[in-house]
């Protein structure tokens, strides 16, 4: 990588990241905006998880990441109780793992 | 307002008032070590580049977005022209001025300290400090965030420095990562309308993998939010 992109980068990612913080540092979000900031992690993780467990170099793949997603959403969907962060974590680099050293 | 939200986080999961927060220090230390073998996987692959050690250790610092900085070194390896690398690393993190937006009402208020905090801002940090009542979050993101910053610089620099001598992947250190992705989702799918919501923005998003993979993320969370708009979810749900 080279100084150009990694100065652009680290700058525009930081303005991305501030502009919101920055903006409504002295007053509350309006109302309007609060709504749809309140629906955000509801939309935004889904769809992290589907760029984790299948986006390969141009274009998606489906293999082991998908079904270890899926394991990990069923023992969370079964098992509806706190601190279950770490037990899925466990269990999502188990089951990758484990499926990886399967088929390799 | 914190009423409410208390209510509303405290509803799906069953926290009771006056516990503390529920990710556990065992939690946050697996987090770090998943981000930390991530920032091992990339400074290798950095350094192996011919990027030295400095440059893949200031990009994970400065930077601070995984995904970005992947892909962005991608489209460099392949030819691509900077400005390329730039836009696609941009795209990327869009997402994070929605994350900022997120976390806002909890980071401190000088302008200083503001702007510090607003650069821990990732999807990890945020996601688990929104899953918490409102007492908890500014110091969750606090911790959380300098927690995994560090992680994800000191696991880049030995990246750097033992360089290719183990392949990471084999660890499932990837499957950690998404299986955190998939706890945070499930935090917010609260009844059937929330689920479709989760299925819509997952659904869309695999579809813009294959021919938009940089804004595939953001187009994906923005057919939830229609979606949501739509069925009007809340106030079923939490954020």
């Amino acid at each position: 990588m080279s100084w150009t992109v990694l100065v652009a980068l680290a700058l525009g990612t930081l303005a991305l990241k501030a502009i919101g913080p920055l903006l409504f540092a002295r007053r509350p979000l309006p109302p309007s905006l609060e709504k749809t900031v309140r629906a955000l992690p509801l939309a935004i993780y889904p769809a992290l998880v589907a760029s984790a467990t299948l986006s390969t170099s141009g274009g998606i793949r489906v293999d082991g990441r998908l079904i270890s997603a899926g394991v990990v959403l069923v023992l969370l969907l079964l098992v509806r109780k706190k601190n279950m962060f770490g037990a899925a974590m466990i269990v999502g680099a188990a089951v990758t793992g484990l499926i990886r050293f399967l088929t390799s | 307002m914190d009423d409410r939200a208390h209510v509303l986080i405290s509803a799906p999961t069953k926290a009771e008032p006056g516990t503390g927060p529920h990710v556990s220090a065992s939690g946050l230390f697996l987090v770090a070590a998943a981000v930390a073998l991530f920032g091992f996987a990339y400074g290798a692959d950095s350094y192996a580049a011919g990027n030295g050690v400095l440059r893949p250790v200031l990009a994970s610092a400065l930077i601070q977005g995984g995904a970005s900085q992947i892909a962005a070194a991608g489209v460099l390896k392949v030819g691509g022209p900077p400005v390329v690398a730039i836009l696609v690393g941009l795209a990327l993190n869009l997402r994070f001025m929605a994350l900022g937006l997120m976390i806002a009402p909890n980071l401190p208020t000088g302008r200083i300290r503001r702007l510090l905090s607003a650069h821990l801002v990732s999807d990890l940090p945020v996601g688990m400090a929104i899953t918490e009542r409102p007492a908890y979050r500014a110091r969750l993101f606090i911790l959380v965030g300098s927690l995994l910053w560090g992680a994800w610089v000191g696991g880049t620099l030995l990246g750097t420095v033992a360089g290719s001598t183990f392949n990471v992947s084999v660890l499932g250190a990837d499957g950690a990562i998404t299986a955190s992705f998939v706890a945070l989702a499930v935090e917010h799918i609260v009844g059937r309308r929330a689920a479709v919501v989760a299925a819509v923005a997952f659904t869309v998003t695999s579809v813009l993998l294959v021919w938009a993979s940089g804004v595939a993320v953001l187009g994906g969370a923005l057919a939830g939010l229609i979606t949501e708009r739509l069925l009007r979810v809340r106030p079923e749900t939490t954020a």
